[in-house]
């Protein structure tokens, strides 16, 4: 799994999150506990391209040992035909960035095992996770 | 015997007849729907429909299937077609729906009707065929190359708006939506069980937002009131190991403007339309009787006429005319009406002047199975 050293200091950890389709799509990041049930919404896109733009996301020694969740949604029932969409599918990047920690910047990218598509490829869903250090 | 083995048994019975009726037509004959601008007109230019069509997202993907192709084909592919879109080559990371509508979330009022300007796409064909109409039957290696452009699209009135809120619901409801997906995938510790409920959720029914992208589907696919595509293409042809010659040339335009007959603000099916198509061709190697000259073709094409969600009426007239060769040029002048039975089947009917040396009656009726509401007609090469 990803992760990123925050550090224990004051700053504010920044998220950034880029979709690339043309598909319908929204993102939604939350911090939460392994093993708990405690998860909170930290951030989420503002509209339909499904970036989440730059968002603090909290305080490094507060985010520290958590785990971060970014799920997008991504809607392709209104691409064409099922090879079209196929061809759109595999187009699809997602690109996360985080900020303000030790580890200062750091880019990931959601890997094949992050991402699933419905039978007919009509929707898309990503699940990227990131250990906060 | 039943309503609907009724209704087949007279479609295959219309269609042997409209069978019939095309096997008497004279060769050339010419639809109008084969004078709009193609979305690949590299291939159309050459008659050939490449079975697998490379649509690279970058140079570099471009690069490696052409030197694989060129591999394989020992110095020329065999059959190597690509479609791509440039604009996505150089800002990949603009791909989204707004773009792709040509709208901006920012300004929700306002549509691009220059947006397509940059959706232009190239396409480029590497062929081995036969194209020159001689005794000797040899493949010419064959290089085309087409660029297709909307260089103008206005949309209905409203369309903006509608689009931008309909999206903007559908982006709050897969917001609810994500909420309780992420709900769930985070309680589940095991990698492997999560993977397969992530895999579960995609298969699972969301109604809300799918009712909202079935929405934002049909407002995309309004006919617009106006819109002008151009396409152009160019053929090379090996003539031999050391010499290239220029082959065939084309140009298409399509003009097409919708006006709908409903002032309600809820998508009109009814439209009045009107639809003009025009074809120009050089081919530098034209048969005309035992020699082979260059001959140029201009087609004029247009169609006027009345959709309604069921029933449609136009009336639609070619002129094909031949400079340089012995072909005799011609007219079709014919009335075209069409049913819709259900989603898939249609009832057509054609009546009129066809092309031909004299005067030719035509009167078809046959039935056509086709696809049910349009989806958004993504280029391949977007």
């Amino acid at each position: 799994m990803d992760s990123y050293d925050a550090g224990t200091g004051s700053s504010q950890i920044v998220l950034k999150t880029d979709i690339t389709t043309i598909g319908l799509a929204g993102s939604r990041a939350t911090l939460f506990t392994p093993g708990s049930n405690n998860s909170t919404a930290v951030a989420h896109s503002v509209n339909a391209t499904g970036d989440i733009p730059p968002s603090a996301i909290g305080a490094a020694f507060s985010v520290k040992n958590k785990r971060m969740s970014v799920m997008s949604k991504i809607d392709l029932s209104i691409v064409g035909n099922l090879e079209d969409r196929k061809a759109e599918f595999a187009k699809i990047t997602s690109s996360y960035t985080l900020e303000g920690g030790d580890e200062q910047f750091k880019r990931f990218e959601a890997l094949d095992d992050d991402v699933t598509h419905a039978d007919d490829f009509s929707t898309v869903l990503i699940f990227k996770t990131i250990d906060i250090l | 015997m039943t309503r609907n083995a009724t209704l087949l048994v007279a479609g295959l019975l219309t269609l042997i007849w409209e069978d019939m009726c095309v096997a008497q037509q004279p060769k050339g004959n010419l639809t109008l729907e084969e004078l709009a601008a193609p979305n690949a007109p590299a291939f159309m230019l050459l008659d050939v429909s490449p079975a697998n069509i490379e649509s690279p997202n970058t140079p570099k993907e471009f690069t490696f299937a052409a030197i694989q192709s060129f591999a394989e084909g020992q110095g020329w592919p065999q059959n190597f077609a690509v479609q791509f879109t440039p604009y996505w080559w150089i800002k990949p990371s603009e791909r989204s729906v707004y773009e792709f509508a040509g709208i901006n979330p920012a300004f929700p009022s306002k549509s691009k009707p220059f947006s397509g300007l940059k959706f232009s796409s190239l396409s480029v064909a590497f062929v081995n065929a036969d194209l020159i109409p001689d005794q000797i039957d040899e493949q010419q290696k064959i290089l085309s190359l087409g660029l297709n452009s909307t260089l103008i699209k206005i949309q209905q009135r409203g369309y903006a708006s509608a689009l931008n809120q309909e999206i903007q619901n559908w982006h709050t409801a897969a917001q609810e939506e994500l909420k309780i997906m992420q709900e769930a995938m985070e309680q589940e510790p095991d990698r492997a069980k999560q993977k397969k409920l992530q895999q579960q959720l995609n298969n699972s029914s969301w109604p809300v937002s799918a009712e909202s992208a079935e929405k934002i589907r049909k407002i995309i696919n309004q006919k617009p009131v106006f819109s002008l595509n151009i396409a152009g293409a160019y053929a090379l042809y090996g003539i031999d190991d050391q010499r290239f010659a220029s082959g065939r040339s084309g140009i298409w335009t399509t003009l097409a403007s919708y006006l709908p007959l409903s002032k309600k603000k809820e998508i009109s099916e009814n439209y009045f339309k009107i639809l003009i198509h025009s074809r120009y061709m050089t081919d530098r190697f034209s048969l005309d009787a035992n020699s082979i000259l260059p001959a140029e073709s201009l087609d004029l094409g247009a169609k006027i006429g009345l959709d309604f969600s069921r029933f449609s009426v136009a009336f639609e007239s070619i002129n094909r005319n031949y400079v340089g060769i012995n072909l005799i040029s011609g007219k079709r002048n014919v009335g075209l009406i069409s049913y819709r039975i259900n989603e898939t089947l249609y009832l057509n009917g054609t009546f009129g002047e066809d092309f031909g040396p004299a005067k030719k009656l035509v009167s078809l009726f046959g039935i056509n199975w086709g696809f049910g509401d349009e989806k958004v007609n993504l280029n391949p090469a977007n």
